[in-house]
Formats: structure tokens, C-alpha cells, sequence
């Protein structure tokens, strides 16, 4: 029997006021793939990836996730299925030091979580969260509260908690904004790597052609809310219309 | 195309093992100042702790007040614990109120156990916090504290009108006479109380300690900071917040009942919301942690006295001027001193 797709989204629609913000889109990301999306500002990306995660409801249409439907469910219950996110502007807790910040996320994704005594820093996650701060070169900042560290470092926590749920799909919103083009390219090099070891699909939204041109399987463009095209880089890259309307 | 440029599974281990040993190495001396911190901090506990135990000794007229500043100090804890979800709650009197009711009604039946009645106590706030939480934890900020009060001041309302079962205003009479089967007089009770109280501050406060140091402790904190992101790890902070709550209910149960097994009567002034507005100051005078409430029920005793001794009708003048001073100076409460006093410490040697 054919395992489901990693995400299925089936005309889904979604105005705010009087501005269509989704309009029929229907996306399938295989399990495994790795999904660019690009667009211009406004073209309904994060509001999509907001659909996915169960933040905004669409009005019509349907997703499913692993051939279960999430519309109706809260944010937790679909992170339960499966699904973590990072954020554009990474939502982290300021007072708090990063390397609590994966042991956290880390303990989320494991039974045990609301036992009061089983420690923040428990042995079972405590070998991960090593792995993912020198994964994210998080390490020299561990015992630091993320308000003192520089943005980059802070977007690149972002994603490592959301590594840290051990999730069936990523959903990575403009990644590398935030982050010097001169760390850039390793770091999706990196992140590319670890999530085909693991078998996570992933969607990223991103504005830099080259990273999606290096990392994505396939592309989805977005214009004014409806997907223009889909197929792959090479393909929709070097589309004239492409060109024309978002590049 | 999408693999272009990964590490080999080879590479990417080395470089997990390199990293992690240069952690290991660099964790010993970033580690050693937070150990001699840690070890300071539990010898001034073991030294305040010796202190309040030798309290009954040194005077022993006021043992009374000590245990009543402890059994304060267990409700105000609980009102801290909310505070670290950046919750304030103006209704905690509900939950002393419930524990020193609980006492009053179960003592004629265990007149001798009083250890049972104060777990008595302690367990009804915990049910009732319960009950009410799974209303009240839906909401924060202002909302949040005026359901409390609400709550509070119904049951003070019932408690008021019902004669026949509370004493209506009059309250109760409680009849505790020993703590673990024998009957006790009165100088000896007070003793005992004293430190079976201290007792369980001891075991509650190590208990809240591991729990605040569990991954939902840190849960609770981070509710304040970024509410959704704790939603999006797949974690209700509804439900964070209603095993705070649970907690804080039975540390309020629970100093309830010590305080009317000390008092020897209880009243509906117990649910009353200046009740809660002492439990309230306590836990910002003292500050957040598991000692800090204490410290500040302490200060509040300490206040009282003087201002009964110098400033008779006008007491509450005192004790504004020293919250001001706290909020001023000291923000993170008396517990905090320490800190507050190193952070600006530092900045004085930057400028």
C-alpha cells in the first residue's frame, strides 16, 4: 500500500477583509521532498505555511497531513502529528539561555514531559541537544540567555527547536534571513544534509534564488495568494514568466 | 542538485564528537562560578534554615508569629508560582480560606491528628484549584486576576450566608489537639506546629524546586515570554498553567491550615480579598524562587509589628513606602537582592 504524502493542501481559500489572501491552492509534498516556495511579499507564503501549522483556519478546502486532515486542529495537536515549525522572526523565550531552549523542545517530543520531577536536563535528551547545539555551532553560546546573542544565532535556535521535535515535516519560514551570506550556504548545506539522514519533508519559504536553486526538489511560486507554478528549480527558475512576475 | 555540497556521515560524526569534546572541555571552567554560587546559596539555606529551627528557643513567645509567617509564606509561595507565568492572582485567599475551613470541619473527627488535617487542607485547595483552574487557566493578564478575586469573593459570600454549616461571620472555632495521635497543651502544640511546618517547608519547597526544574517548571516561565512558540512544540500552556495552578492551590490549602491550626479559629474574612492582596505583597516583597516568599512573609510580619508598635492607624503608609522601595530598587523582591546588586554592580564598573 502507498504510504500518504507528507502534506496534501486541496483548494484551500482564505480571505482577510476584502483581500483574497489564499486562492485555490492544492500542494502535495511528498514524504522526503524538499519543497521551496518563493514569491513576493504579500503573495500568501507565511499565511499558507500559517494554514499548515493550524494558526489560521482556511475557509475552504482541505490539508492533510500524512493522510490525516488537520483542519480545526490547534497549533499543539498538529505539532503532535508531526509537523514543527521556525518562524520568520524566531519566537524564542529572551530571558531564557539556548541550550535550555532544546532541552525543552527536546523533553516536548518525548514521553515523560509532565512528570514534575524528571529534571529539564535529563540524560535521555541531553546527548541530542550536545548533537544539535554543535549541529547549529550553538555551542560557545549554550549558557547564555538569547536576549544578549546576535539575530543570526537566535534564527538558527529557531530551527534547531524545531529539529528538536523530531518531526515528520519542517516547515521553515525564510530560514536564512537573519543569517550572513557568509554562513548561509553551509548552514542549509547542513540542515539539507540532516533532514534527508532523518527522511523529514520540509518547506521552506526563501527569498535567495541560489539557495533554493542549490537545495529545494521542487519549487512552488506564489503570485497574489495562488500558486503560479510548481516543478523544478531548473525548470521554474529559467521560466520567462517567472523571471517576469516574482524574480 | 539537493544534495550538493552535504558533509559524508563520516565527516558530520567526526565533527559531532570534535564539537562535543570541545564542549566538554570549555563546560568545567564556565561551570565552576555557577558551582561556587550553587554551594553559597545552599549554606546560607542550611544556615537560615538552622536559624528558624532555633527560632522557638531563642523566643519563645513568638513562635506563634514564625509559624504563622511560614504558613503565610506557603500560600504567598503559591501566588509566586503564578508570577513566573507572569500571572497575578487577587483571589489566593480562596484556597487559605478552603484549608483552614477544612480544618475547622475534619477537626472534631481527628482532633489529635493534626498532621492528616493539614494534608486535609492542603488537598482541598488542590481540588478546588482544580475545578476553578480549568475555567480560570483559559485566561491571562487582568482577566485572569479579577476571575480569581471573583471566585474568591463568592465563596466568601456563601461562607458569609451560610450560618448554619460556616458560623457565618462569626466563623469557626478549631479544635486541633495533637499532630500525630497525642493530645498536646497548648505551649507544647504551638512548638510541635512550628516545626512540623517547618518540616514541610523544607519538603514542599525541595519538591517545587525539582518541579520548577522540570521541563514543565520551565514551561510555565516561558508562558510569560512566548505563549504560541510553547503551543507550536506541541505543548498546551493551558495545561502548563493548570498543574501551576494545582500546586499553587494546595501550597495555599495548605498554609490555610496551618495558619487556623496556629489561629485556633477561622473566618470568612480568610476568603476575603485582602487576604489575597497580603498574599499578594508577599510574594512581591520576597520575589520569585522558593525562598523568597518567605522572606518576604517575614518582612510583612516584621512590618506589621513595628507599625502596630509605632504607626497604629496608619500602618499601611509603612508598608506602601517599602513596596515602593522594592519596586524600586529591588524588583526581583528581597530574594533577589543578590542578583539585582551583581547586575548593578557590573554596570557601575562598565560605565
Amino acid at each position: 500500500m502507498k504510504a500518504a504524502p507528507a502534506l496534501e493542501a486541496e483548494h484551500l481559500f482564505l480571505s482577510f477583509g476584502g483581500v483574497q489572501a489564499v486562492r485555490d491552492v492544492s500542494l502535495t509534498v511528498a514524504t522526503g521532498e524538499v519543497l521551496a516556495i518563493i514569491g513576493q511579499n504579500g503573495a500568501g507564503k507565511s499565511t499558507f505555511l500559517n494554514m499548515c501549522t493550524g494558526y489560521l483556519r482556511p475557509e475552504r478546502g482541505a490539508i492533510r497531513i500524512a493522510g490525516c486532515s488537520i483542519v480545526g486542529l490547534k497549533p499543539r495537536a498538529i505539532a503532535r502529528l508531526g509537523v514543527a515549525r521556525a518562524f520568520q522572526h524566531p519566537q524564542i523565550f529572551p530571558q531564557r539561555c539556548v541550550i535550555d531552549h532544546l532541552r525543552f523542545a527536546s523533553a516536548a517530543a518525548r514521553p515523560g514531559f509532565w512528570n514534575p520531577f524528571r529534571p529539564l536536563n535529563s540524560p535521555q535528551s541531553a546527548q541530542d541537544v550536545l548533537q544539535l547545539l554543535a549541529f547549529f555551532a550553538l555551542d560557545k553560546l549554550a549558557d547564555q540567555p538569547v536576549r544578549g546573542i546576535p539575530e543570526g544565532a537566535r534564527k538558527l535556535l529557531d530551527v534547531a527547536m524545531a529539529l528538536a521535535l523530531e518531526p515528520k515535516l519542517i516547515l521553515l519560514d525564510e530560514p536564512t534571513s537573519g543569517v550572513s551570506s557568509a554562513e548561509k550556504l553551509g548552514l542549509m548545506t547542513r540542515l539539507v544534509h540532516a533532514l534527508r539522514a532523518r527522511g523529514v519533508s520540509a518547506i521552506f519559504v526563501e527569498h535567495d534564488m541560489d539557495v533554493v536553486a542549490r537545495f529545494a526538489d521542487r519549487v512552488a511560486v506564489w503570485v497574489e495568494g495562488a500558486i503560479f507554478r510548481v516543478g523544478s528549480p531548473e525548470d521554474v527558475l529559467s521560466d520567462p514568466e517567472v523571471k517576469e512576475h516574482v524574480l | 542538485m539537493a544534495a550538493e555540497g552535504s558533509p559524508t556521515e563520516a565527516e558530520s560524526h567526526h565533527e559531532h564528537s570534535s564539537m562535543r569534546n570541545a564542549l566538554a572541555e570549555t563546560a568545567s571552567p564556565r561551570q565552576a562560578p555557577m558551582r561556587a554560587t550553587g554551594k553559597l546559596r545552599v549554606s546560607a539555606l542550611v544556615t537560615i534554615l538552622a536559624f528558624c529551627a532555633a527560632l522557638p528557643f531563642i523566643s519563645p513567645p513568638d513562635t506563634f508569629e514564625f509559624t504563622i509567617v511560614l504558613a503565610v509564606g506557603l500560600a504567598g509561595l503559591g501566588v509566586a508560582l503564578l508570577l513566573e507565568a507572569g500571572l497575578i492572582s487577587f483571589g489566593h485567599a480562596l484556597f487559605y480560606g478552603m484549608g483552614g475551613y477544612t480544618v475547622a470541619a475534619l477537626a472534631p473527627v481527628f482532633p489529635r491528628f493534626g498532621i492528616l488535617l493539614l494534608l486535609f487542607g492542603g488537598g482541598v485547595g488542590a481540588i478546588v484549584a482544580a475545578i476553578a483552574g480549568l475555567f480560570i487557566v483559559r485566561y491571562r493578564g487582568v482577566f485572569f486576576a479579577m476571575l480569581n478575586l471573583a471566585i474568591s469573593m463568592v465563596a466568601y459570600s456563601v461562607l458569609l450566608k451560610s450560618y448554619a454549616i460556616s458560623g457565618g461571620s462569626d466563623g469557626m472555632v478549631v479544635q486541633v489537639q495533637g499532630l500525630v495521635g497525642q493530645a498536646l497543651g497548648p505551649g507544647a502544640f504551638g512548638r510541635a506546629l512550628f516545626y512540623v511546618c517547618l518540616g514541610s517547608v523544607i519538603v514542599l519547597g525541595v519538591l517545587l524546586q525539582c518541579y520548577r526544574r522540570s521541563p514543565a517548571g520551565w514551561g510555565l516561565g516561558a508562558i510569560e515570554d512566548r505563549e504560541i512558540r510553547i503551543e507550536y512544540l506541541g505543548v498546551s500552556a493551558n495545561r502548563l498553567l493548570l498543574q501551576a495552578y494545582v500546586i499553587s492551590g494546595f501550597l495555599g490549602g495548605f498554609g490555610g491550615a496551618v495558619a487556623a491550626s496556629a489561629v485556633g479559629h477561622v473566618a470568612p474574612d480568610d476568603f476575603f480579598w485582602t487576604t489575597s492582596t497580603v498574599l499578594v505583597v508577599v510574594a512581591v516583597l520576597g520575589g520569585r524562587g522558593v525562598v523568597g516568599p518567605f522572606l518576604g512573609a517575614a518582612l510583612y510580619e516584621l512590618l506589621s509589628i513595628a507599625a502596630a508598635r509605632y504607626l497604629s492607624n496608619s500602618w499601611e503608609i509603612l508598608l506602601g513606602a517599602v513596596i515602593l522601595l522594592v519596586i524600586r530598587f529591588a524588583r526581583e523582591g528581597f530574594a533577589g537582592l543578590p542578583d539585582t546588586w551583581r547586575a548593578a554592580s557590573l554596570q557601575w564598573r562598565r560605565q
